[in-house]
């Protein structure tokens, strides 16, 4: 049986976690592109990013594009699995009818 | 945590959902620069047709499609967003379909034989505005859809009113390809 994730399952971290999952690479997902992914807020989403990271599921990388500043966000291993796992969780909740 | 079916139903479609806008916003982004950069071309060519007469229209485009598929492979080695499928056998995918449609176009001209100079100008930006149609339709990617049914439409309505000028809407078509591939940047 797998195991509920109470970190992810909040809505706006569940689509977090699932935009960084669907494009999981060495690049990670800019800020504002990941806000228009997730229909988050800025306040919104450097929050639950901050939760996430807190928790390992997220990497946040801050640099500069000329005098820019950028932030990219990407999922890390420990985060693919437990996104994995609380999906696992859901489909077995619809499978066993609960 | 307890939740019901449900819940475990619609948390399950809301991730479906953002992976599926996911992978669309990173397609759009990886096809944006190839769309510009062919986009280009197409004006470029069909811009040295329009002053050129029939029998030289070859000549542009030799260079100008060497130019661009060599700009393609140094788009191709970039680093890109997500983990799909690039590199050589990305290219290699893209030539074969290249292919496929430099064949289908010279079947259809071997075929009915136009008699006039205008449709070999104009039938390639139909061929054109087709794929992306299909293409977008097969990955539900509608920006494509619209991009191409906007080749279609801007080259035929072009060559309806003004064929005279037909080179100048197929340039246009080109042109349509650069805006998509800027429209496709912001998705």
């Amino acid at each position: 049986m797998a195991k509920a994730d109470d970190i992810i399952h909040q809505a706006l971290r569940l689509r977090i976690m699932a935009a960084l999952h669907a494009a999981r690479g060495d690049e990670g997902v800019e800020f504002n592109r990941l806000k228009a992914l997730t229909g988050a807020t800025d306040g919104n989403l450097g929050s639950h990013l901050g939760t996430l990271e807190g928790a390992g599921y997220v990497a946040l990388v801050k640099d500069f594009v000329g005098k820019k500043p950028r932030t990219r966000a990407s999922i890390t291993r420990s985060g693919e699995r437990a996104f994995r796992e609380h999906r696992e969780y859901l489909r077995e909740i619809i499978e066993g009818g609960g | 945590m307890t939740l019901s079916s449900e819940q475990a139903a619609a948390a399950l479609e809301e991730i479906d959902r953002t992976e599926r806008r996911t992978q669309r916003a990173t397609g759009y982004a990886i096809a944006s620069p190839y769309l510009i950069l062919w986009g280009l071309i197409w004006i470029a060519g069909y811009g040295a047709c329009a002053m050129l007469p029939p029998e030289r229209w070859g000549l542009p485009w030799l260079p100008l499609i060497a130019v661009g598929t060599l700009g393609s492979v140094a788009l191709g080695m970039r680093p890109r967003p997500g983990r799909h499928e690039g590199g050589a056998a990305g290219f290699a995918q893209s030539m074969v379909m290249a292919l496929a449609v430099c064949l289908f176009i010279g079947a259809v001209y071997y075929l009915f034989q136009p008699t006039s100079p205008l449709p070999y100008l104009i039938f390639p930006s139909f061929v054109a505005g087709l794929a992306y149609v299909l293409a977008g339709a097969v990955a539900r990617m509608e920006r494509f859809v619209a991009i191409g049914f906007g080749i279609f439409a801007v080259t035929l309505g072009g060559y309806v009113v003004a064929p005279q000028w037909s080179a100048i809407w197929a340039a246009a078509g080109g042109a349509g390809l650069v805006l998509g591939g800027l429209w496709l940047r912001k998705a």
